[in-house]
């Protein structure tokens, strides 16, 4: 048996040891409806993904999806305006948040704002890096 | 950008499941290719120009899309 994706193989292998060790919690501590499915589900994506893993023809086809140019662009641009819409909403919501404890005098919106505001400032200055380094290296 | 990729590939009697599977993408890539929405790389250009036995001026219309580009740069402000 020869392991033909590297990384399917270790998803599937933790996604089914996620899936048995929940099934097997389920069993100690009794049976709910919504952890069943979850797990029944880890473990079916999870022996999907290690049975792909293990067969020739689908682990080449899952390495060409992965490497295929259009399938790149598009998670390049995805990726990008995920980020975009995330600092958009976050600053919207760091404002607002402001804004409500100033008019309220609710000070405990402030340290939410304030965490808005440094994670926002954390992807501006992290933009602003990989900037940097792409255009001196692309 | 214009392409002559869907007449070629159906003068050759081929799928957009064989073409892909020739230059190794996915048969979406060679979907958006035809429609023109995606541009392909050089690469994967001159694979479909060496599979329909054309060069990749010919198979990308090169000419052409230069001339419609070149009055799209002429209307710029």
């Amino acid at each position: 048996m020869k392991i033909y994706h590297k990384k399917n193989f270790a998803v599937g292998l933790g996604l089914s040891l996620l899936g048995a060790a929940n099934l097997g919690l389920m069993v100690w501590k009794g049976w709910q409806v919504r952890e069943t499915v979850t797990a029944l589900l880890c473990l079916l994506l999870g022996i999907g993904s290690l049975l792909r893993s293990l067969s020739r023809d689908m682990a080449r086809e899952d390495i060409l999806e992965e490497r295929d140019e259009r399938n790149r662009l598009v998670a390049l641009k995805y990726r990008s305006s995920a980020l975009r819409l995330t600092q958009g909403v976050s600053f919207v919501l760091m404002c607002l948040l402001f804004l409500l404890s100033k008019t309220s005098g609710q000070q405990s919106l402030l340290p939410v704002g304030l965490g808005l505001g440094l994670a926002l400032s954390v992807s501006i200055w992290g933009e602003l890096g990989a900037e940097l380094y792409h255009q001196k290296h692309t | 950008m214009k392409t002559r990729i869907k007449e070629l590939r159906t003068a050759a009697h081929m799928t957009q499941q064989q073409l892909a599977e020739l230059v190794h993408v996915s048969s979406r890539t060679i979907i958006s290719i035809e429609k023109g929405q995606y541009n392909p790389s050089l690469m994967l250009a001159y694979r479909m120009a060496l599979v329909f036995g054309v060069t990749v001026e010919e198979l990308c219309c090169l000419a052409e899309n230069k001339a419609w580009e070149d009055a799209e740069f002429e209307n710029l402000p």
